[in-house]
């Protein structure tokens, strides 16, 4: 009964180890680079959700019939959960809304828009999202223009453009 | 396999729901009033169901139909928000062989394209307050932030954006 309960929050404690992990990389092994640390954290949640499910201390690898649909429940939550804290780091990193409301904190007194786009403007966000494009292969600089590198980003874009027209009934972006 | 079958049921029961009503009339702050119709089709199903599951099968379908929302929610912020790397990669795209220069794409990459409706947003999702002229945050917004600060800390990483 208690192992019942137990696998209902399998992939919640797969994702406390995930988070943990990650944490512990990027803090002991900076150098790692984030996303490599978010790789290493998903696969350690993985693993442990897997262990949880092959090892049965005493008996070998044992997998019943009940247990692979709460395995195949519990992977899909876990990989929904990873998702979710990948984007979750990922607004820290990126997320335009974050950086201003960091700016304000900052500011007891408040900003005015002129004294915002001083700290954080287009010129910046700019910068850093073709450095990270270039250092990604995404885009390349060649004779002073940027062409696509590899697809992936843009394959992304043409996804997130097609489920914008399915579900806003938009054709394009600002 | 019952609670996989049953949380994927609800889910696409309420993503329909959410495409008809968002085509008929989008909603003020998009985000809450997404995770209002996500979670209160999964409650009717709770009041209404008769599943006959076990209070550890309902703790489990709770958790995998809330992970399924959270993704949902997170790629559809991306959808709602146009992000300027997508932009970026969107625009060089469609200069083909041309190439794009960097004076071109701070042409079309502006303040006014990339900052001025982020904080349009904030002001929307009362993070942020408009006096007399300056920006001040607002509880939820310290909070919010406050949030983040202390992640970005615990990463040991700079200010992001």
């Amino acid at each position: 009964m208690l192992l019942d309960y137990a696998q209902a929050f399998v992939p919640v404690a797969g994702l406390l180890i995930n988070v943990f992990i990650q944490v512990a990389c990027i803090r002991c092994f900076p150098r790692l680079g984030l996303l490599k640390s978010v790789y290493a954290g998903f696969a350690a949640g993985l693993c442990s959700i897997l262990a949880f499910y092959f090892i049965n201390p005493g008996k070998g690898l044992v997998l019943s019939a009940d247990s692979f649909g709460l395995l195949v429940v519990n992977l899909l939550a876990y990989f929904s959960l990873g998702y979710c804290y990948f984007h979750f780091i990922n607004l820290g990193e990126t997320a335009r809304r974050i950086r201003i409301l960091r700016e304000l904190v900052e500011s007891k007194a408040g900003l005015s828009l002129d004294e915002i786009l001083e700290r954080y403007n287009a010129g910046e966000i700019l910068e850093r999202r073709i450095g990270r494009l270039l250092s990604n292969g995404q885009i390349i600089l060649c004779d002073g223009k940027y062409y696509i590198g590899k697809p992936f980003v843009l394959l992304i874009a043409k996804i997130i453009l097609f489920m914008k027209w399915m579900i806003l009934g938009k054709r394009c972006v600002s | 396999m019952k609670i996989f079958f049953i949380g994927l049921l609800i889910f696409f029961i309420a993503l329909g729901i959410h495409l008809v009503i968002w085509r008929v009339h989008k909603p003020k702050g998009q985000i809450r009033a997404l995770l209002q119709l996500f979670f209160g089709t999964f409650l009717i199903y709770l009041v209404g169901g008769c599943s006959g599951m076990n209070l550890y099968e309902y703790i489990q379908l709770g958790i995998f139909f809330t992970a399924l929302v959270l993704v949902y929610t997170v790629t559809y912020s991306a959808i709602e928000v146009d992000s300027p790397s997508l932009l970026i990669v969107l625009n060089i795209s469609g200069a083909g062989s041309s190439g794009l220069d960097d004076r071109r794409l701070k042409e079309i990459m502006t303040d006014e394209i990339l900052v001025k409706p982020r904080m349009l947003d904030l002001i929307e999702d009362r993070m942020v307050d408009l006096e007399g002229g300056k920006y001040k945050l607002t509880a939820a917004g310290r909070f919010f932030s406050g949030i983040f600060i202390f992640y970005r800390s615990l990463l040991g990483l700079p200010k992001g954006g």
